[in-house]
């Protein structure tokens, strides 16, 4: 079979609007991230983040960070889920000046298990966001900062 | 950046450590005075065969020389994974590791 020339231009445009609709996420995402790490209250970093704030809180989410953490300038936290198709694991600290601390993409193949180590002002509310989908789970957890600690 | 990369019962275990300040342009300079201007990591990547496998977007809130793990499936022992890290000023570092 051979195109004619109008054939081939009409099939080319519709590769370019395919194209350009699978980038533009990728885009938005980028602008959404500095929006969101920009924020100064944990649900203004939701609302801008994944443009909701109903999270739903569940035991499927395993976050593991020290209760009284030995430095709070390096304070260990991993989070990991048996919650399938997972798309990031998000991680919030509600009272540092800026609660969004990092968002970790889980492409398929990826497991969804990290761990990092943060910094943690003051004490405050711990929480990790696993986002699949449309939906929005969380674990949250009270981490408690003492006078007086070594920090590094 | 140092990486760990081994594979154990076909998933592989990832372990990065980044050399970086992660200023949050909150620290008051000792000897000036004044306030170090924020520098931070904000994007780091992993690529496999071509894909990327592992997106983290970071704030000034992770540690100093941040350090981060995960794992995935389906590496391949002697594999070259691609890391990439880039700050907030225009910074890059580009390192690669073999999975063992």
């Amino acid at each position: 079979m051979t195109l004619s020339r109008r054939k081939f231009v009409h099939l080319l445009s519709i590769a370019t609007t395919a194209c350009t609709a699978l980038i533009t996420p990728a885009i938005s995402w980028a602008a959404w991230v500095n929006d969101a790490f920009n924020a100064n209250e944990t649900e203004e970093a939701y609302k801008k983040l994944f443009g909701s704030t109903s999270l739903k809180k569940t035991k499927k989410v395993k976050l593991k960070v020290p209760k009284v953490p030995n430095n709070n300038n390096a304070v260990p936290i991993s989070v990991k889920t048996d919650i399938q198709n997972v798309d990031s694991i998000s991680l919030f600290v509600e009272n540092n000046p800026q609660p969004l601390v990092a968002i970790f993409e889980i492409p398929d193949g990826t497991l969804p298990k990290i761990s990092t180590r943060i910094r943690i002002y003051q004490t405050t509310t711990v929480t990790a966001v696993v986002k699949t989908g449309e939906q929005l789970f969380s674990k949250s957890q009270r981490v408690t900062i003492t006078d007086g600690q070594c920090g590094g | 950046m140092k990486v760990r990369a081994i594979i154990k019962n076909n998933i592989t275990n990832v372990r990065v450590l980044a050399e970086h300040p992660m200023e949050t342009g909150l620290e008051i300079n000792e000897e000036t005075g004044q306030k170090n201007p924020v520098k931070y990591i904000q994007k780091l990547t992993c690529e496999y065969a071509e894909k990327v496998i592992f997106l983290a977007h970071l704030g000034p809130s992770v540690s100093e020389n941040p350090y981060v793990s995960f794992s995935f499936k389906g590496g391949k022992k002697g594999d070259t994974l691609l890391f990439r890290w880039n700050d907030n000023t225009g910074d890059i570092e580009k390192t690669e590791a073999i999975i063992n």
